[in-house]
């Protein structure tokens, strides 16, 4: 409707052609501009949830409540003077961080906030989704070979390992809502959500939510920035403006992330109870759990990560498909469903009720396996251990 | 049954647990932290009636940042011949270990509680004896146990005959 | 433990391969002060440390040479920052057998109960900033900074400072407790024992720390007593020693408590004793308040005091292991000599064979649990 208003009020002053053209423009500068402003606040509402979590106050001098404190840190990075190592590729250190930023906001261009409301709504969106993200991974490559420092280079050599191993999980992950959805655009996934598929695909979801920490790079996976053992990775050598772009494209790429997560598992806009108000709510949700996920774990080791992702979430991930696939098959030929058509809500339920079964199972047998068993066993007191 | 994971999630449970609580800091320049009666402050408290001059203090402090320099002349204190002109702390090498204070044979020197005395310079930390004769008199009950027992908190003035272990 | 892989051959790939030699510190996030450890790194694993320090040297034993017995009670409280009340307690220990200088009851038990506070402090700091290398992003470490405020608001009660002390007197205690102290230990204590529940069901539960930390880097007990390791670390090697126990100073023979210890030596070991060992000094703090007799505080010994020509080596159970100080008297006021044997400093020998074959994050987290303080190890 606004959309409407805007083009009968440009028409009004130029030709219809130029409407025409200017008016996805306008949607992308809308979207773009949108998304800064979150990033920025998104920095001040990490600092203050995991200030809360922390039993503090977090940032609230800056503005009323510390709103400001973005806008702030914002400033400050962009007035501050733009170092460049001496060592430095100079081209490919000023590359990276636009390298970086431009997928995180690419990422929108799919993603449907609203019925029909998407800057464009392609067929095979997912697979814009994850072709686009696995961009980032050159990027902080290049950030960190650039940089030609020793802690730059292992931030960088370890986020490559990370990003290419987490990659095969996560898009296994959403081949299963792809099967289920039967489409590939994200729009038509929204729509064929009759029951959320976070219920639907329980196991798809947690492997999907760790291998989105993973491709995040956030906690417990932030090893390719890991503070405690490489000061800060792949940027350690950025500041300035550089700094504030890779900085701000983590909060970018979480709310992208965030917003694909919902579009998948949570039904998108669905149900239509506040229009953008409600994806966004959701969008905060997930969000949310990538700063709780910040505030309480600890950081996995590089082997044990790898090891996380090729000999846990991979396996897993096949299975899910398998049995995704198998159940859609069973119930297209129970319920003679043509091959393609949405399935009703009711062979959802089923479905559901099949795959939360198998996911607590999996999670029990996962705590029994001997390697893993490490895990569960001895909580309280090491073995021989006496008082 | 155990479930993987679920040791995790409890982690998660005592963070999320904590957004409810009241934060536990302090909100310094607007709030401050309640200070104990005995709190060793930037500051000293020096009662001139009850200084006979004698720079125990000085030789009782570790690191030798107190200078007194005195000259003969009658003096209120009983016993006492001796006038202070200069008796410079510097509290810019100063750690406030006390010492001083336990050693000064009179009462007459007391750490102070306040602890907001930064300044652009070394030169301006150092405490002069007209600087000394200027602060508020309300000594910390730092080595002071006398004072505990007359209630004193250290957030009020005392006179010098209160200060001190026998009164003149 | 796996070896470390040596570097291929250069002439059969074409390629010259050879280690990475990573500086970590002095100034880096994780060295806890001014360390420096250069790595010697093949990929991801170590194959060679190096730690290196004197970055925070001031001399303190120097120091002690030209200030009276009782100024260098000051010096002390500087060495292990974090744990200002057992290294007066040492030193005091030392000079008071020095000069034959007898201590009166009343002072024992608050020696005991401050010692106990201190280590509860000391070791929290500990415990948070190993979260903290781990990579948890200060959450425990702030929790743990929370409980240790309470403790460092204890100790200015009672003498006024928060880090820097000074409340051991050769001869006693600086100061008798002040009124309403008993009712705020108690408070803290009881509110401590809820807090250390959490504290497990954020740390000991956690799938992630406990793969991070179970099985790394384990020190066995011979190993440990050859390389004369101390405190937390020794016991979680599974040697019982512990001062308090095999040589009770103060009046450690009339507390109850448990000396926790366990067998496997690694990092999850380590850090449970500590977890336990808290746990042990909030019972002993208790125990002393409620025992405490009544009496003078500290018997009348010379500001200045003289002790006779002699030498002493007198310890005790700091909160990272055994704190010893070697006194020698020439008759004056200054100590002719002062020694210090500092836990931290003898605790690092054993760094570089807990690390070499493990990965670059594990270095960090051994040198975590290791719990090292730079201000004990350069003196």
């Amino acid at each position: 409707m606004i959309a409407e208003l805007t083009r009968d009020i440009l028409e009004g002053y130029l030709s219809v052609d130029t409407v025409d053209m200017i008016m996805p423009l306008l949607g992308v500068f809308i979207v773009v501009n949108v998304l800064l402003g979150s990033a920025v606040m998104l920095t001040y509402a990490e600092r203050r949830i995991v200030a809360r979590m922390q039993n503090r106050i977090g940032p609230n001098r800056v503005g009323p409540f510390g709103l400001l404190q973005g806008v702030a840190d914002l400033m400050k990075l962009v007035l501050k003077e733009d170092l460049t190592p001496r060592a430095a590729d100079r081209l490919v250190f000023l590359i990276a961080p636009i390298l970086f930023f431009a997928p995180a906001i690419a990422l929108f261009a799919v993603v449907p906030f609203f019925d029909g409301w998407a800057v464009a709504d392609l067929d095979a969106g997912i697979v814009y989704v994850i072709a686009v993200t696995s961009v980032s991974s050159v990027a902080a490559f290049a950030a960190g070979w650039a940089s030609n420092n020793k802690y730059s280079l292992y931030g960088a050599v370890r986020g490559v390992a990370q990003l290419v191993s987490y990659e095969v999980p996560l898009i296994l992950a959403v081949t299963s809502v792809v099967i289920l959805a039967g489409s590939l655009s994200l729009q038509e996934i929204v729509e064929a959500q009759g029951i959320p598929f976070v219920l639907v695909q329980p196991l798809g979801f947690l492997i999907m939510l760790i291998a989105v920490t993973a491709e995040l790079n956030r906690t417990p996976f932030d090893i390719n920035e890991a503070e405690s053992e490489i000061v800060a990775g792949f940027h350690t050598e950025y500041t300035g403006t550089k700094f504030a772009l890779i900085y701000g494209a983590e909060y970018v790429a979480a709310l992208g992330w965030s917003a694909v997560i919902v579009t998948l598992f949570f039904a998108g806009w669905k149900p239509d109870v506040g229009g953008l108000l409600w994806f966004a709510l959701k969008t905060s949700a997930v969000v949310f759990l990538f700063f709780w996920f910040r505030g309480t774990w600890p950081r996995v080791r590089i082997d044990q990560m790898l090891a996380l992702a090729w000999k846990l979430l991979f396996p897993l991930a096949t299975l899910n498909i398998l049995v995704t696939a198998g159940e859609v098959l069973a119930m297209q030929a129970l319920f003679s469903l043509e091959p393609g058509e949405a399935l009703p809500v009711a062979v959802l339920a089923i479905i559901a009720v099949i795959n939360i079964g198998l996911t607590v199972v999996v999670l029990a047998l996962l705590s029994r396996v001997p390697g893993l068993a490490k895990f569960d066993q001895q909580l309280a007191a090491p073995a021989g251990a006496r008082v | 049954m155990a479930l993987f994971g679920t040791g995790a999630l409890k982690g998660l449970m005592v963070t999320l647990g904590y957004i409810r609580r009241k934060p536990f800091t302090t909100q310094y320049p607007e709030e401050k932290l309640e200070q104990s009666p005995r709190f060793r402050g930037n500051t000293f408290v020096w009662y001139e009636e009850r200084c006979t001059g004698c720079a125990t203090c000085a030789k009782g402090c570790p690191l030798g940042i107190i200078r007194i320099v005195t000259h003969p002349e009658p003096h209120s204190q009983v016993g006492s011949d001796y006038h202070v002109d200069v008796f410079d702390i510097d509290t810019g090498r100063c750690m406030f270990c006390a010492l001083c204070v336990e050693v000064c044979p009179y009462d007459a020197l007391h750490m102070g509680g306040d602890f907001e005395q930064a300044s652009y310079g070394r030169e301006d930390m150092v405490i002069s004896v007209e600087d000394l004769k200027a602060m508020p008199k309300k000594p910390r009950t730092q080595f002071r146990p006398q004072m505990e027992m007359i209630g004193h908190t250290g957030k009020d003035e005392l006179e010098e005959h209160e200060a001190g272990r026998w009164s003149l | 433990m796996q070896m470390s892989q040596q570097p291929a051959n250069g002439e059969s790939t074409g390629y010259n391969i050879e280690p990475v030699l990573l500086n970590l510190g002095p100034q880096h996030p994780s060295t806890h002060g001014v360390f420096r450890i250069r790595a010697l790194l093949d990929g991801e694993e170590v194959v060679d440390v190096e730690p290196v320090f004197g970055y925070l040297h001031r001399g303190s034993s120097k120091l002690a040479e030209e200030r009276s017995y009782t100024q260098v009670i000051t010096l002390t409280d500087r060495l292990d920052y974090l744990s200002g009340m057992t290294n007066n307690l040492a030193y005091v220990r030392a000079v008071e057998a020095l000069a034959g200088v007898e201590v009166p009851e009343r002072a024992q038990y608050l020696r005991v109960m401050t010692a106990e506070l201190m280590r509860i402090a000391s070791h929290l700091m500990a415990l948070g900033f190993l979260i903290n290398d781990l990579g948890a992003w200060v959450t425990p470490l702030m929790h743990m900074f929370r409980e240790r405020e309470k403790v460092l608001d204890l100790f200015e009660m009672i003498c006024g400072a928060r880090i820097t002390f000074s409340y051991m007197r050769i001869g006693g205690v600086s100061h008798d407790l002040p009124p309403g102290f008993d009712a705020a230990l108690y408070g803290f204590l009881d509110d401590f024992e809820e807090r250390v529940v959490e504290y497990e069901k954020l740390l000991l539960e956690n799938e992630i720390l406990v793969s991070r930390m179970k099985g790394i880097a384990p020190l066995t007990g011979e190993r440990a007593i050859e390389c004369s390791v101390t405190g937390p670390n020794l016991r979680a090697s599974g040697v019982n020693f512990d001062l308090r126990k095999q040589a009770p100073y103060e009046v450690y023979d009339r507390m109850s408590f448990d000396v926790p210890v366990t067998q496997n030596g690694d990092n999850w070991d380590r850090m449970w004793v500590r977890l336990q060992e808290m746990k042990e000094s909030a019972k002993m703090a208790r125990q002393c308040v409620a025992e405490l007799p009544d009496g003078i505080t500290r018997t009348e010994a010379d500001f200045f005091i003289r002790p006779p020509v002699g030498e002493v080596y007198s310890a005790i159970e700091a909160t990272k292991g055994e704190l010893g100080f070697y006194l020698v008297s020439d008759g004056t006021i200054a100590p002719y000599r002062c020694g210090i044997r500092s836990p931290s400093f003898i605790n690092l020998t054993v760094l570089r064979e807990l690390c070499i074959g493990w990965k670059l994050a594990d270095l960090i987290v051994n040198f975590g649990t290791l719990d090292i303080n730079v201000g004990e190890v350069d003196r």
